[in-house]
């Protein structure tokens, strides 16, 4: 099996990297009432990835509520406003467990020996690309800042009130604001907002690769990197948002990008000119070109190991916020109501100052025994649902 | 005083263009423990740290978008061409992509290293600042901390593991043969990947000694780190000065 022949590069490969399957994401929105789950990995199976929020700050012009996702370039924008926009990170906390497992297994084992071999994912993929349009326009716009509903979110992890409400672009900018609402409201922190005083309210663009991917098609189209000019990228990409100065500097990286290796790629000498000079016999050049694979397989493993780590600790901290979050909550709840008996009541009664001095070190005992719940749910969550120790052994195996 | 000699040594081990732009931890603790910790200079201080990350998070993004999408266009037009040849030439060009892939995740992985000992700091600094005044400034501005653009790697995170799927296939096969060389291979190592290998070893040290459990843990501490098998990588206590590999 040739690698060429069966993959057939740009249209599938690419969509394996940048994979969405559509039928997936409708079926979990429409059904399960996940938020939806954006640039899903190239795994053909249910990926469960963490999703991705489109990251575009909300344009305090126009009358779009809420910014537009980057990636809806695809002109049907009907759908994009009655589209959810939750923050679709919090989901990714109930769900990291699982996408390590599952890609794992969906790779093919047809994988050949020390070549490249991308997932022939065959006909998902190309039912991905045919998609595509309709999975753009599923896109849901900003995310930032929006509040999650924390205590629905322990409960339930499929529950994240989905109303497809037009969020209010709130400015909670000023410092100690609590954000109290419940889901939709949009951080506005880094976007123009008037009331942003101690946040510089500068613009930015976030880029994401679908729409990195249609400025490399308008670049293309217009003949190259050297010829395109921004205004007619900007034109041919058509993204609202999306601004002059933007695609200049992005046109700026990209062509600084393209003309470093484009030097190694053309030039016919081998980089390693050194090692060609040196050992013309043929087993020394394998041992030291397995030394060199062998070293960067380390590499990799050291650097593998830190992302998961890195994810386990997010998650967790985040879980740290929430939870304090959840029972600073209960405890104004219980001392608003202490103070209506209080009011209430017109003569004190014995029972109350009892009932405010035991309310006051339960919450610390309960958040003692939280952290105690993270410190063995944090172990359980590495051995027993295989993440992410299990994952890596299993991938260090299937070398 | 553990977080800020090990935010520290990141720092230093850091790749040169992102020194300045970690969390400014010790300067801000000077601030606190100053007579009069006025407010106001702190939140304006720590916003404009926040912008800083932010500005630096994005833009490092973008730059691994485009070089993500060059990186799969690289690998495309070289399989184009040799098809699977096993003559030399592929297999240095091959070797080339390899360690360009691994470097490129080991970048990525970085950044999101980077994004997460900002926010620990930040967690840690304005823990510091309600003990000292006695304020409930802490609780508030995490939660705003959390909706900005550098704490949201999810995009940075996903492509790392997407070219780790990638590399599985790139890579030959274990074979009995192969980890005979494990040895050299560590040594080696260092080189292969320099600054990064180095940064990312210390970035792993770092969050061991994080969760290793403090004098100070509470109901907003980390649980303790469990590493498995990555020990054997971080034995070597020193991180292994870069040893040139006879090309």
């Amino acid at each position: 099996m040739t690698l060429t022949g069966d993959f057939g590069f740009p249209p599938t490969a690419m969509s394996s990297f940048f994979p969405l399957i559509p039928t997936t994401l409708d079926e979990r929105y429409h059904h399960h009432k996940f938020p939806n789950s954006l640039w899903v990995s190239s795994s053909g199976q249910e990926p469960m990835n963490n999703p991705v929020p489109c990251q575009v700050f909300p344009l305090a012009s126009g009358g779009t509520s809420s910014g537009y996702c980057n990636g809806t370039y695809v002109s049907a924008q009907e759908r994009s406003s009655s589209q959810t926009r939750q923050s679709v990170e919090t989901q990714s906390l109930p769900v990291t467990n699982q996408p390590q497992e599952q890609r794992d297994m969906s790779w093919p084992e047809d994988q050949l020996q020390g070549f490249f071999d991308f997932p022939p994912q065959g006909e998902s993929s190309s039912r991905a690309k045919s998609e595509w349009p309709d999975w753009a326009n599923q896109m849901i716009s900003v995310d930032d800042g929006l509040e999650p509903n924390w205590s629905e979110l322990l409960g339930d992890p499929n529950v994240l009130n989905q109303d497809s409400k037009i969020p209010t672009p709130s400015c909670d900018i000023a410092r100690q604001e609590i954000v109290v609402s419940t889901q939709h409201q949009v951080d506005s922190s880094s976007a123009k907002s008037p009331q942003a005083s101690s946040m510089t309210s500068k613009q930015r663009m976030r880029w994401t690769p679908e729409l990195h991917e249609a400025f490399v098609d308008a670049i293309n189209q217009l003949g190259g990197s050297e010829r395109a000019t921004p205004k007619a990228v900007l034109k041919l990409i058509n993204s609202p948002g999306l601004t002059i100065y933007h695609v200049k500097s992005h046109l700026q990286k990209y062509r600084t990008a393209r003309y470093k290796p484009e030097i190694s790629i053309d030039t016919e000498k081998p980089p390693l000119k050194t090692l060609k000079t040196i050992e013309d016999i043929k087993s020394l050049d394998l041992k030291t070109s397995i030394e060199i694979t062998e070293a960067l397989r380390l590499q990799m493993e050291v650097q593998k190991k830190l992302h998961e780590q890195l994810e386990v600790q997010r998650t967790l901290q985040l879980q740290i916020e929430e939870q304090g979050r959840y029972l600073q909550m209960m405890i104004e709840k219980q001392q608003q109501k202490m103070q209506e008996k209080k009011i209430g009541s017109s003569s004190g009664t014995s029972s109350m100052p009892e009932a405010d001095t035991s309310s006051a070190p339960s919450p610390n005992l309960s958040q003692a025994s939280v952290t105690e719940r993270l410190q063995s749910g944090g172990s359980s969550t590495l051995d027993q649902s295989g993440y992410p120790s299990g994952a890596t052994k299993k991938r260090v195996r299937e070398d | 005083m553990k977080f800020g000699k090990r935010i520290k040594e990141q720092i230093q081990e850091s790749l040169p263009e992102w020194r300045d732009k970690f969390l400014r931890y010790k300067e801000l603790k000077n601030l606190i423990s100053s007579p009069a910790p006025a407010e106001s200079i702190f939140v304006g201080l720590l916003n404009a740290e926040i912008e800083k990350f932010n500005a630096f998070f994005v833009e490092q993004e973008e730059d691994f978008i485009i070089h993500h999408k060059e990186l799969q266009y690289r690998i495309q037009r070289l399989v184009e061409k040799c098809g699977d040849n096993d003559d030399v030439m592929f297999r240095e060009e091959i070797g080339e992509i390899r360690k360009d892939i691994v470097n490129f995740h080991g970048e990525m992985v970085l950044l999101v290293n980077y994004s997460n000992i900002n926010y620990t700091g930040l967690a840690k600094i304005l823990k510091k600042y309600d003990k000292r005044t006695g304020g409930a400034l802490r609780s508030p501005f995490i939660q705003k901390v959390l909706r900005q653009p550098f704490f949201k790697t999810d995009l940075v995170s996903r492509l790392v593991r997407e070219w780790e799927t990638t590399m599985d296939a790139m890579f030959p096969a274990l074979t009995r043969e192969v980890e005979g060389y494990e040895r050299s291979a560590a040594v080696s190592s260092a080189a292969a990947g320099e600054g990064i290998f180095r940064n990312t070893v210390a970035a792993l040290m770092t969050m061991r000694e994080m969760r290793r459990g403090s004098s100070t843990y509470g109901a907003y501490s980390l649980p303790p780190l469990n590493l498995s098998d990555s020990d054997l990588v971080l034995r070597p206590r020193h991180i292994p000065s870069p040893i040139p590999i006879p090309y």
